[in-house]
């Protein structure tokens, strides 16, 4: 017999990731937001559209018509994921509990000092390509300005953080717990939420400290510093001369020909390098990803946030953590398609076939090419996976539907007697209940 | 061809008036080389060649400029269409222009001078042709006039010339000073050092010589220095100018010093005239850039030295806030510099195909700059007094090394290498280039040290009257000299075994393996019995931390060495014939000090070597024979048939053998892309290109004596008729082997780097030298 069901709703912000799940059980629903953001380039509509549609969504699900929110996770501190987050609408919104990954915790000092680096590279970088004077022959390639997109999805975020941290003014209608996670302490990674049945399983970031470097962001562009040691880094606009005038050369013309013309061979452009060190402080940030399944019933669904690489080996090496993907019914791609972004051990070894993929994506012109990866969308495919798309809303299966361009949506049944697969025991660590949690506020709506 | 006075042809003769030609503005903007010159568009202009003599003769009615003879010189280059230099005053028009190389700075000999002497008098030096042609001397009106001006053109400047009859020759060598081996070192001898380079008799301001030429642009300030002039007779006797923080001009000095050092050494032991390619001069440049760096850019041949304020956390010796060059580092210049020397001979060593690659290119680079320091006897005398009684156990030469880089914070690498435990767990686990190059670099340390050891053991034991054991306190200045000088030179024979290995090595893809097998083969062709056992105590001290090929049953000497070919294989049987004796010829006469032997052979001979087109055509000959020679023992060469097969290296190489004679050997590299085994989702420009190389040694009798293959797997319409060649499936394996690791190694590369998911261009080619150098080493962060 249906035990539950479960929807999960994209809504379609273009190169961004928007996701209501929503848990009916009996006459109970539970409802958690998982990001709202969007890249400046490749925005579908404006955000404020969607954070709009989204309350109204909320507003319409509700008996008494206040929108509300089990949990809002904001899974990194990219625009892409959180930029929503800075509209003042949310304001409506009642909220119980905030998850977001323990880099945002301002009481730990490792945190801190984690992000504190982040941030300042990311202004360093973007103070570095406005006025280094070094950087003028840079300036206006393709790769300078990707290098500076990247600079810019990593910094001012700061007014949505404060939404969702609570800070400055900005605040949901309710004062949400904020949870930061995973914990330290193990059983506080398994929450149970909802009704009976439904956990969600918190892998990642990892918290080992050896695994924190994957976090680290670039020390350097080429040459430059970018780290805290360099005291013109910070100084860029005083450039003094470096020899008495008379070393100078007054007049350049009077130089041999043989040198200018060396002159002009020699490359003093830095936006490979720029673009290289910028996209060292995208992974870093992506790499903070809250990763987590969300369990009913032994049906699993997989938001992995950005993670890359590194970030997923983290989960992958746990064979606790393989087993809850194995048998995933939902997949949420993981950074918009990219080739890092999900392991192909994930989708040709462990995923068994068949679990559905939902794929947050709005065409970017500079990376049209790689992003969707080709082979990542060949590999679902030979997988029999259904892959649902924000660009190319379509309903592949009954159990898709498509609201116009706004929104699609998958709804899954979930038996209770269904024997979970590849089920990691319950009973070896009970899950705890999200009231539970100390300094919880407010009961869960409905 | 004939002048118009009849017999042979002697020299050009160009003709200037000074109120077209601004000489004035052409003296203030500081040049004194003329580039080009315009010429009629007649039959004569283009008559003239490359090569061909030319004079200047500058007009006018006024005694300033004086009318005459203004410069001698040669041409350069055809005449062809193009805009003349700025001093002209109707520049923006389009002429017919000849190259030229020549110096103009005084008249050399009045119009009058010149009228009066016989031979001359009607000459078109006196008299100006009509219509604009240049004027054409005979042979006998040209000796005449190199008589009148011998030496004139030579030597630049200095009055005194005049009155030395006959005329002085050039200095062989130019003394200059550095730093030892840079500013704010505490190094054992003092601050300066004297290094004596080639002396370039054509050296221009810069300094620009035949190899190098010093760029001193500033990107971040958008500014140039002042360039030094180092023919300056005020230069000249002083020795070179005495260093300076403040004077970017020392600057320049010490980075042409230090290179043309560094590259004078690889000459020598690689026993050939090195050259970059075609007219290219490797390009320094001393304060490019402000920001803790300096690196080699192989795209535009270049080495990039950046400069930067000290901090508090800087390793070494100086003052927050202090300015650093890293063009004062001779340790920087000497490994920048042969980065550069290693991509000329082995361009595929900048691709990473695998983890051994770039830590060839960074072990190799230290080892010269570290090795560097051992040619200054007095810095090496130092070090051996400061060790005192201690000597047996080399301290001080051990400081030398663990000085090695230290004010600049380079070397790290190499100081952790050289305290690591001797275990190939380490090696094993080195991934970062500096780090594991570092380990190489401290196994040769580690056999210099032994050697010298070695060396010393019989001066110790005379020392001391047979007990071998040293009294405390100093040591005696005569043994510490003698010990001295056996450091001094074993540190040149460990180079030498080294360097030479070079031209053993692979084409592409090259692995430590690859290097210790290329050390015994080149070594064991010159010093089979390995009397020193140099060999066997560098390849111990490899051993001890893992350095060795993959596979290798022993590390005898018959085991390491490369494979002789399974059957005879010989170039002579290359059909159309290859001319070898030429190539040995040629490569004889570019051994020439002077430079000028091909240049009189041509006129003596009568075989015209050193002609450019006659050469470029031999070339090509030889190249198409030796092209059709591989195709026909493809397999053989670990190279597939059915593909085309680019000859990318010949050159013979004149060695010092064990028994004092030089030892000729020809070295040929052969290189093939495989398309076919490349990622097809990719266009051919955007991918790790794969390929197969293979390097050939051979006799100067033409007789193969080693092949040292990198192959690939063959096609399978190849692989069909080779049922029965043992070599050719044992390369084919080899070769699937190769590409497999290459691929994982490839793919590992991408998986850890963050841009992989934006773009799909593979990682490898984003991997370069300028990132290799950031400091810390981008590459190291990206991990």
């Amino acid at each position: 017999m249906t035990a539950a069901s479960v929807t999960v709703r994209m809504y379609n912000v273009g190169f961004g990731d928007s996701f209501v799940v929503t848990l009916t059980q009996d006459d109970r629903v539970w409802r958690m937001l998982v990001d709202c953001g969007v890249h400046w380039q490749g925005q579908a509509r404006p955000i404020a559209e969607t954070v709009q549609a989204i309350i109204a969504d909320l507003k319409a699900a509700s008996p008494d018509g206040v929108p509300r929110l089990d949990v809002v996770a904001a899974t990194h501190h990219h625009a892409d994921h959180i930029a929503g987050f800075a509209r003042d609408e949310w304001e409506q919104v009642e909220v119980s509990q905030v998850w977001l990954p323990f880099v945002e915790d301002g009481s730990d000092p490792t945190a801190v000092a984690l992000r504190t680096r982040q941030e300042l590279t990311a202004h360093r970088l973007l103070g570095l390509m406005s006025n280094h004077p070094a950087l003028g022959a840079s300036r206006g390639t393709a790769s300078f300005k990707a290098a500076q997109e990247f600079a810019v999805n990593s910094s001012r975020n700061a007014e949505a953080a404060d939404r969702l941290l609570g800070r400055r003014g900005r605040r949901f209608a309710t004062v949400p717990t904020i949870r930061f996670l995973p914990s330290l302490t193990p059983a506080e990674n398994r929450i149970s939420v909802g009704g009976r049945g439904a956990t969600v399983h918190v892998l990642g970031p990892s918290r080992d400290p050896a695994e924190l470097k994957l976090m680290d962001p670039p020390a350097n562009v080429a040459w430059l510093r970018l780290d805290a040691g360099d005291p013109e880094a910070s100084d860029l606009a005083a450039v003094e001369p470096l020899f008495d005038d008379d070393y100078i050369v007054a007049d350049p013309r009077r130089l041999s020909p043989d040198l200018k013309r060396a002159r002009g061979s020699l490359r003093f452009t830095l936006d490979e390098q720029l673009l290289a060190a910028s996209s060292l402080l995208e992974r870093a940030v992506n790499n903070t990803s809250l990763f987590f399944v969300l369990e009913v019933f032994g049906t699993r669904f997989v938001f992995p946030g950005d993670a890359q690489h590194g970030a997923w080996q983290h989960v992958l090496g746990d064979p606790q953590g393989r087993k809850l993907l194995a048998g995933a019914a939902f997949y949420k791609v993981g950074h918009h398609g990219s080739h890092n972004a999900t392991p192909k051990q994930f989708v040709e070894e462990i995923w068994r076939n068949g679990g559905y993929a939902m794929l947050p994506y709005g065409l970017v012109e500079r990376w049209k090419k790689t992003i969707p990866k080709p082979e990542l969308l060949a590999a679902l495919s030979a997988h029999e996976h259904p892959l649902v798309r924000a660009d190319q809303p379509e309903a592949v299966t009954p159990q898709v539907t498509v609201h116009e361009d706004l929104w699609t949506e998958i709804s899954f049944e979930v038996e209770e007697d269904r024997p979970p697969p590849g089920f990691v025991s319950d009973a070896d660590a009970p899950a705890v209940p999200a009231a539970d949690t100390a300094g919880a506020t407010g009961a869960s709506p409905s | 061809m004939a002048g118009p006075a009849g017999g042979p042809f002697g020299a050009w003769v160009l003709w200037g008036d000074p109120l077209e030609w601004d000489l004035e503005l052409f003296r203030s903007a500081g040049s004194n080389e003329l580039e080009s010159w315009p010429v009629g568009e007649g039959r004569r202009a283009a008559a003239m060649a490359v090569g061909d003599p030319v004079v200047l003769v500058l007009t006018g009615e006024q005694d300033d400029p004086a009318p005459g003879l203004w410069g001698v010189g040669r041409v350069t280059g055809r005449a062809r269409s193009g805009r003349p230099d700025q001093f002209w005053r109707e520049r923006a028009k389009r002429r017919t222009l000849v190259g030229v190389e020549m110096v103009v700075e005084r008249v050399l000999l009045g119009i009058s001078d010149l009228a009066r002497v016989e031979v001359l008098a009607a000459s078109e030096l006196v008299v100006r042709p009509p219509g604009g042609e240049p004027g054409v001397l005979t042979s006998a009106q040209w000796t005449a006039l190199r008589d009148l001006v011998q030496g004139v053109a030579v030597a630049s400047s200095g009055a005194g010339r005049v009155w030395n009859r006959p005329p002085l020759s050039l200095p062989m060598r130019r003394l200059l000073r550095t730093y030892a081996f840079d500013p704010t070192s505490t190094r054992l001898s003092g601050e300066y050092l004297i290094v004596d380079v080639p002396f370039e008799a054509s050296l221009r301001p810069g300094p620009m010589g035949e190899l190098v030429q010093v760029v001193d642009f500033d990107a971040t300030r958008k500014c140039w220095y002042e360039p030094v002039d180092l023919n300056d007779p005020t230069i000249l006797a002083r020795g070179g100018l005495r260093p300076a923080e403040h004077d970017p001009r020392t600057h320049q000095q010490v980075v042409y010093a230090v290179s043309m050092s560094v590259l004078e050494r690889f000459e020598r032991f690689a026993g050939r005239r090195f050259r970059w390619r075609g007219t290219e001069r490797l390009k320094l440049v001393p304060h490019a850039f402000d920001g803790r760096n300096a690196f080699f850019d192989a795209a535009s041949n270049a080495v990039m030295f950046g400069y930067y304020r000290a901090t508090r956390d800087d390793l070494g010796e100086h003052l927050p806030g202090q300015r650093i060059f890293t063009c004062l580092s001779s340790d920087i210049i000497a490994h920048e510099v042969t980065h550069a020397i290693m991509h000329r001979w082995r361009p595929c060593f900048s691709e990473a195909t695998n983890p051994d690659v770039f830590a060839w290119h960074e072990a190799f680079a230290d080892l010269v700059a570290l090795f560097q320091h051992f040619v200054h006897f007095d810095v090496v005398r130092a070090a051996v007094a400061s060790s005192a009684g201690d000597l047996r156990k080399s301290t001080g030469l051990l400081d030398l090394a663990r000085e090695f880089g230290s004010s600049t914070g380079r070397g790290a690498a190499l100081r952790s290498a050289l305290e690591a435990e001797r275990s190939p767990a380490a090696f094993r686990a080195a991934t970062e280039p500096h780090q594991r190059g570092a380990f190489f670099v401290a196994a040769v340390f580690e056999a210099f040290v032994t050697m010298h050891q070695r060396a010393i053991g019989d001066l110790i034991r005379i020392a001391t009257g047979g007990s071998g054991v040293l009294p405390p306190g100093q040591l005696q200045s005569d043994l510490v000299n003698r010990v001295t000088k056996e450091a001094v030179m074993v540190a040149d024979t460990l180079l030498g075994v080294v360097v030479r290995a070079f031209d053993y090595l692979p084409d592409v893809d090259v692995t430590f393996g690859d290097v210790v097998r290329a050390i015994v083969t080149a070594d064991h062709l010159l010093y089979p019995d390995d009397g020193g056992r140099l060999r066997g105590t560098l390849v111990e001290a490899m051993r001890a931390r893992g350095i060795y090929p993959e596979g290798v049953t022993s590390l005898a000497d018959d085991a390491l060495m490369w494979p002789a070919p399974d059957r005879p294989l010989s170039l002579r049987d290359a059909e159309p014939p290859i001319d070898l004796s030429r190539l040995i010829v040629s490569a004889t006469l570019n051994l020439d000090a002077s430079g000028r032997a091909a240049w009189a052979m041509g006129s003596e001979g009568g075989t015209p070597l050193g002609d450019r087109k006659r050469d470029r055509d031999e070339e090509q000959e030889r190249y198409t024979s030796l092209n059709i020679w591989a195709r026909r023992n493809a397999v053989e060469l670990g190279l597939e048939p059915t593909q085309p097969i680019a000859v990318v290296g010949v050159h013979v190489a004149y060695r010092q053998a064990q028994d004092r004679q030089p030892h000729p050997e020809i070295v040929i590299q052969f290189r093939q892309r495989r398309l076919d085994l490349e990622d097809p989702n990719l266009s051919a420009d955007d991918r790790v290109q794969v390929k197969a190389g293979t390097t050939l040694i051979a006799g100067v009798d033409g007789q193969v004596l080693h092949v040292v293959v990198k192959p690939l797997p063959f096609t399978s319409q190849t692989l069909e008729g080779l049922e029965h060649h043992d070599l050719g499936l044992s390369h084919h394996r080899a070769g699937s082997r190769r590409l497999s690791a290459m691929r994982s190694w490839l793919g590992q590369l991408d998986a850890d780097d963050a841009l992989t998911a934006w773009t799909g261009e593979p990682a490898a080619l984003r991997l370069d030298f300028a990132a290799l150098h950031a400091d810390p080493p981008a590459w190291e962060v990206s991990r």
